[in-house]
């Protein structure tokens, strides 16, 4: 059994004056026990909304609109308070965007990871000493953990404090990590050392990861299985590896076009032109039909099918089941519009 | 991916080589020229004065229709050099020279008339428009200010610039508030402000970090169109090595204030000379798989 099953989640946003927006729509997935997912998307296309909701943290003006998360078997929006309590930060911990500024900045290292334990009751004659433990989860993602706990966040780098800030989601050692855009914001060579710190963390410990970026080419990399977004759907499920070398949805051949590495002897990249539908009023047919280059007169009408593709992956197109990343004959459009 | 043609209009591509930049052909006589740039501030602490050498001692040059690329990481001081070439930050050593005249220390007047020749492009675009000011607003701010056009001349030449940085029908775009723009339209509406008092130099700090990936390959082409028709330099500043290349003839290296490595794009990115540059290039991700399309 999935360690995490989603399906059919759906959640609107509403206010009093607009019409509600769809902002995840009918998305089914699975985590497995030890899986690195990557959630990837662009800006407003659902993808921290759904991480949000995954972890029962959707607040106002966000609603649950249907659908089913369960995690080990239990379905997270029948649990009672107590119950949720006694699951988060244990057993599901999460890394909040830009959550290395949301320390306190008033109060010491040591005192956020002590008021950790306490919410979440650290039972010290069967889990052992707590500073204990916070020592080795401190040096778990390489820091100086003396110094560190003696530190108001201030006085540490953006780099240590995401750091920090992933120790204490480790700490009580739970099974799944939601980190929402974990290294956006911090320097392009300390998101490197931070992104090859979690994936060594995740394969000593064996934790479930999911991982949500609009990074591209991040995601690749370190994410077993990738889940593609676009405008509230789930619009690719494969392994990291298949879709980097044959991207089946035209979405996800956007975006792996719009990425190359610089290195090396002819560099090009290209774009998709247009913007993502409103999400109050969604198309009826594909959301991408109105960027897509290949698109049919069907697609418009038709909404797109989720259909197995290979026996790991599930892929959605336009209209039909694609048969493969050659099946649709690829016209290609004028070359440049201006110029 | 392995098809013959690839579905999405392929942008960019004329800069990926050697054959791209204009090495060979007899280089155009500089524009700009900074030479030995220092930037030193003081700050206290306690009792004790403390100096921060932010730029150290920074020399190149920006010609007419080509882009000089400076990438670094956060701190290295790239944003201080952008500002020493604009006015904002007065070199502690140094010389700003345009076209052989030394604006260094300008003022009043002068200071005004040559920032209407530099112009930058911002890396936020939410941030870089007034929320309660339309689009024509924000464009014929600084052709009022710097050209003193008014009423319709201003709308025909507000609306022009749209058009030019891919805003059309401008007419459309004119009375538009910014929150009703995506992130890349906005850009544009940044890029077109900029172009308004026909600068001779624009400088783009991270112009592209923002916008979602998919649009950033059109922004980026059209700053290389507004390079090459407009004839303007640029100094591109970023940490994304894959835009420097895309965009850039030439690349300066920037650490801790210090230029460690400078020369054509093609040659730093892809024969790295200095041990920092190899880091930097090390931390572009690199998915099994894509890099061999």
């Amino acid at each position: 059994m999935p360690l995490v099953e989603v399906r059919h989640l759906s959640v609107d946003y509403r206010s009093r004056d607009l019409p509600p927006a769809h902002a995840v729509r009918d998305v089914s997935f699975d985590v497995a026990e030890g899986e690195f997912v990557g959630l990837l998307g662009e800006s407003g296309c659902g993808k921290s909304t759904l991480g949000n909701a995954l972890l029962r943290l959707l607040d106002r003006p966000a609603h649950h609109a249907g659908g089913e998360v369960r995690f080990d078997g239990r379905d997270l929006y029948a649990l009672t308070d107590r119950e949720l309590n006694r699951l988060r930060w244990r057993e599901i911990a999460t890394v909040f965007q830009s959550s290395m500024n949301a320390l306190n900045p008033v109060l010491r290292v040591e005192r956020q990871f002590r008021d950790a334990m306490e919410a979440h009751r650290w039972d010290p004659r069967t889990e052992g000493d707590p500073r204990e433990r916070v020592l080795e989860v401190l040096r778990d993602v390489e820091l100086d953990a003396e110094r560190v706990l003696r530190s108001y966040p201030h006085e540490l780098s953006g780099g240590m404090r995401q750091r920090v800030v992933l120790a204490l989601a480790l700490l009580l050692r739970p099974r799944l990590v939601v980190l929402d855009e974990p290294t956006t914001g911090l320097d392009v060579v300390v998101q490197r050392s931070i992104v090859d710190l979690l994936r060594r963390l995740q394969r000593e410990h064996g934790f479930s990861v999911l991982f949500i970026s609009h990074d591209l080419g991040t995601v690749l990399e370190i994410a077993d299985r990738v889940l593609v977004m676009y405008a509230g759907q789930v619009v690719e499920s494969r392994p990291s590896a298949d879709l980097a070398a044959a991207p089946l949805h035209p979405y996800t051949r956007g975006l792996l076009g719009s990425f190359a590495d610089p290195r090396d002897e002819h560099v090009s990249v290209t774009a998709v032109p247009g913007r993502p539908p409103s999400l109050d009023s969604p198309p009826a047919g594909c959301a991408f039909a109105p960027r897509c280059p290949v698109r049919v007169a069907a697609c418009a009408a038709v909404p797109p099918v989720l259909a197995p593709t290979t026996r790991t992956g599930w892929c959605a197109a336009t209209g039909t089941p694609p048969r493969g990343p050659t099946s649709r004959p690829c016209r290609t459009p004028r070359r440049r519009s201006r110029r | 991916m392995p098809d013959a043609a690839p579905p999405f209009p392929e942008v960019m591509a004329w800069a990926s080589g050697p054959a791209g930049s204009a090495e060979g052909a007899a280089a155009p006589s500089p524009l700009l020229v900074a030479d030995g740039l220092v930037k030193t501030y003081t700050r206290r602490r306690g009792l004790r004065r403390e100096e921060v050498h932010a730029v150290r001692g920074v020399s190149f040059a920006l010609a007419p229709g080509r882009v000089q690329a400076l990438v670094g990481q956060s701190g290295s001081g790239k944003s201080t050099v952008a500002k020493m070439l604009t006015g904002t930050e007065r070199p502690t050593a140094g010389t700003v020279t345009l076209e052989g005249r030394d604006v260094t220390h300008l003022r009043g007047a002068e200071l005004r008339a040559y920032r209407s020749q530099v112009q930058m492009v911002f890396q936020d675009p939410f941030a870089a428009l007034n929320p309660t000011k339309s689009v024509g607003a924000s464009v014929g701010r600084p052709l009022r200010n710097h050209l003193g056009l008014s009423g319709d001349a201003l709308r025909e030449r507000v609306v022009a610039l749209l058009d030019g940085v891919g805003l059309s029908p401008g007419s459309l775009y004119v009375d538009k508030l910014p929150h009703q723009l995506s992130g890349g339209q906005r850009q544009r509406v940044v890029i077109a402000r900029a172009l308004a008092p026909r600068p001779r130099l624009l400088i783009a700090d991270e112009p592209i970090s923002m916008l979602d990936v998919s649009i950033r390959a059109e922004i980026l082409e059209l700053l290389a169109t507004t390079v090459q028709e407009r004839d303007v330099a640029m100094l591109y500043i970023t940490h994304d090595l894959l835009s420097a290349r895309l965009l850039a003839d030439d690349l300066m290296v920037m650490r801790d204030g210090a230029v460690v490595e400078q020369g054509p794009t093609v040659r730093v990115v892809r024969e790295p000379e200095h041990a920092y540059t190899e880091t930097l290039l090390a931390a572009v991700p690199r998915p099994p798989g894509v890099v061999a399309r």
